[in-house]
């Protein structure tokens, strides 16, 4: 099997074999609870924003970007669909009004089931008005950008989140939803991103640290457990970056033949 | 079992088609990968009917039901504009003369004119955030000084350092940084995909 | 009025100076001219240093909202390319571009202009849907990937055609873009797949991600923003759009320092304030 592999894709196609190992192996010492999380402060800070929200009597928005299942961030966007879900399973608890426009078609569905079986969990389905809090903007940026701005202007939330996906726009959302005084939990994988949410957002979430929400949210030990697995990574691509350096300074490629194969 | 395990079954199936294609790419994993696209095309097709309707349901009740009389006609105006642009698309194709000039009178002005007002909220943000408050916010406010300077034209025409030290910035400071959250971003999203192939991970199915 | 109160300008006016500042170069320019980076030439020599006949592969991935920043670069690499005799074939992977092709095309005027002729020195294939997939057929197996021009007419009844059918008939892969996965799609399929010189121009603030494909040699060239397309336009010596931009680059970026410096004296006169 292996010759039919082109040529580039050895290297990745055992290291993602070896992923999957370690991942397996992860989660099976996680099921028996061997692993913790470190404090995620911006996720801490969500429930907090939700409480702002009850408190003030104002809505809170949880935008989880412009992604589609389709595209490659639907990681991002699966990762604001794990933060939907808690965040409206605390405002259907709490009674805060929840606001979460929607921007791709495909992924509009499943957002509304999250919050519906949230709402219906806590017993106040009836108090949930898709149309009016889950409501399809545009699939085009500015158009999307532009409804949310007015919905921020319009509606003057405490709090707003925004994890997933985010293009130009990030750096309109946080600077409006800053200056109508809402409380801002902001994260993306979109590295051109973050420098806006870092400067306006009152908690960021860095790069992966999106992809570790739901494990931290729900405490799960089988997802808490696939979070190690990607520090085991980190420090093997840590280590193998250290020592490629070193070699290939002093004229030996090794480690960057081996990597090319 | 339907409303659970066979979303999961043919999660995994469509996700390991794709590995395969991308590892093996022999014809009959490349055929399987272009049905699954082609699949995800028509169903895209699909999903974007609905969020025609939801916009009609959302805003044709705006328009019976908003207090303000200016909602009201903002409402109605955007499924106008819709049903027109949707009309000539459909009917004389997006090549024709009449779909470049509403692009090019409504919607590529608008598009620009949004894109530049980024630099108001950009202006707005840097007054507001760059101060020295803590070491972090120096440092940021250091930075962000050098490297507005290397990118003025008329700074970098005074002194050529000043382009230079915004390379460095970019080179050794900022280029560093991004390789790393690039590569934990890369892991993350490996594992969310392993997480989501092992069915550990349904938040797309809309369950948490 | 204390020097506190210089940290809380009202908005309007902070707002007002900076429309006024837009306006002032496009009255009176202020020509100050952009220094060239070795990204942007290196993207120039990449062109210029082709025959007359070579193929380049030109990819317009951005819509509305890049048009103001890289609408005035891509006319300055298309007019190098027509004023070097080259082939060009065109290709959208942004829905957009087939759209902004026609106003592109309608400043660059290579009938006119450089004699050029559509279906003999240029071709638009249209928008061609899939990003990387997109760029795989094209490169792979044109004719299938493409098999009409965004007219409808077959490209095999086009001359320029006839020996264009995939990525070895290509000399130079140059793209712009607003999309990051566009960006590193081109370095993965052109580059890393076909080994093609590769250059590509995009948003300033996506330069610190991307520029690592650059310095690694993935990239032969990159333009950076309006300020690489200013560059771009210095080198081909046809000032457009872009050079008049750098001039609000200037006065704005200036402005925004001002307000900078005039925050941080506000914060510490305040905080000197307390202290006393």
């Amino acid at each position: 099997m292996v010759w039919l592999i082109p040529e580039g894709r050895l290297t990745p196609f055992i290291t993602l074999i070896l992923m999957w190992i370690i991942t397996l192996i992860s989660i099976y010492y996680g099921k028996k609870g061997k692993f913790s999380v470190r404090r995620i402060p911006g996720l801490d800070k969500i429930e907090e924003a939700v409480g702002r929200a009850v408190e003030m009597g104002k809505p809170i928005f949880d935008i989880i970007g412009m992604g589609s299942f389709t595209s490659v961030y639907a990681p991002q966007t699966v990762a604001g669909l794990s933060v939907l879900g808690y965040v409206s399973k605390l405002c259907a608890e709490k009674g805060a009004k929840l606001i979460a426009p929607q921007a791709a078609v495909d992924v509009m569905p499943v957002a509304v089931e999250i919050v519906r079986q949230s709402y219906a969990e806590a017993g106040k389905l009836d108090e949930l008005d898709v149309d009016e809090q889950l409501p399809y903007l545009s699939g085009t940026q500015f158009a999307w950008a532009s409804g949310i701005i007015g919905m921020a202007a319009r509606l003057k939330p405490a709090a707003n989140v925004m994890i997933g996906p985010f293009w130009a726009e990030s750096m309109m959302f946080a600077e409006t939803f800053a200056r109508v005084g809402a409380y801002q939990v902001a994260g993306t994988a979109r590295l051109y991103q973050l420098p806006f949410f870092a400067a306006v957002a009152d908690y960021v979430l860095i790069g992966e640290e999106i992809f570790a929400a739901d494990a931290y949210l729900t405490k799960d030990p089988v997802k808490i457990g696939s979070l190690f697995s990607q520090d085991v990574y980190k420090l093997i691509a840590i280590l193998l970056s250290v020592i490629g350096a070193i070699l290939s300074t002093a004229g030996v490629k090794v480690i960057v033949d081996v990597l090319s194969k | 079992m339907y409303k659970r395990e066979i979303p999961l079954l043919i999660t995994f199936l469509s996700g390991m088609v794709a590995v395969l294609e991308y590892y093996f790419p022999t014809d009959a994993t490349k055929n399987a990968f272009t049905v699954l696209k082609n699949w995800g095309i028509v169903i895209a097709a699909f999903a974007l009917g609905f969020g025609a309707v939801n916009l009609f349901i959302v805003y044709g009740r705006r328009f019976r039901k908003a207090p303000n009389p200016v909602d009201r006609v903002f409402s109605i105006w955007l499924l106008v504009l819709l049903v027109i642009t949707a009309l000539v698309g459909v009917s004389l194709s997006s090549a024709s003369d009449q779909y470049q000039w509403i692009y090019n009178s409504i919607y590529l002005p608008l598009g620009a004119t949004m894109y530049a007002s980024l630099c108001f909220y950009m202006t707005a943000g840097a007054y507001k955030v760059l101060r020295a408050k803590t070491l972090d916010s120096t440092l940021l406010l250091i930075t962000a000084f050098l490297v507005i300077l290397g990118n003025t034209p008329l700074s970098a025409a005074i002194w050529k350092g000043f382009f230079s030290w915004r390379m460095w910035i970019f080179d050794v400071i900022v280029s560093g940084a991004y390789r790393g959250i690039r590569i934990g971003v890369g892991i993350g999203s490996i594992v969310l995909g392993i997480r989501t192939l092992l069915g550990m991970e349904t938040g797309y199915l809309g369950r948490r | 009025m204390g020097l506190e109160k210089v940290g809380a300008l009202p908005r309007w006016l902070v707002m007002t100076i900076v429309v006024v500042l837009m306006a002032i170069p496009l009255i009176k320019p202020l020509g100050i001219l952009p220094v060239i980076s070795e990204s942007t030439m290196d993207y120039y020599n990449a062109i210029d240093q082709l025959k007359p006949g070579d193929v380049v592969l030109f990819d317009i991935g951005f819509g509305s909202g890049g048009y103001p920043t890289l609408g005035p670069a891509s006319i300055a690499i298309l007019r190098h390319c027509f004023s070097k005799d080259l082939k060009v074939v065109i290709m959208a992977t942004q829905q957009e571009g087939a759209v902004i092709y026609p106003l592109i095309m309608d400043k660059v005027k290579p009938e006119e202009v450089y004699g050029a002729k559509y279906g003999e020195d240029y071709v638009f294939l249209g928008y061609i849907a899939g990003v990387q997939t997109a760029m795989a057929a094209v490169l792979g197996d044109l004719h299938s990937a493409a098999p009409v021009d965004y007219t409808g007419k077959s490209i095999d009844t086009l001359p320029m055609m006839a020996n264009i059918k995939n990525a070895d008939d290509i000399d130079v892969v140059a793209y712009l873009t607003t999309a990051g996965e566009i960006a590193e799609g081109w370095v993965y399929q052109a580059y890393s797949r076909y080994k093609k010189t590769t250059c590509g121009g995009w948003l300033s603030m996506m330069t610190p991600s991307l520029k690592p494909y650059y310095d690694t040699g993935a990239l032969t060239g990159m333009l950076d923003g309006i300020r690489g397309a200013a560059e771009y336009e210095k080198l081909i010596g046809e000032p457009g759009d872009a050079m008049k931009t750098t001039d609000i680059l200037n006065l704005t970026q200036l402005w925004v320092l001002i307000l900078v410096i005039l925050g941080n004296i506000a914060f510490f006169a305040a905080r000197g304030k307390e202290v006393s």
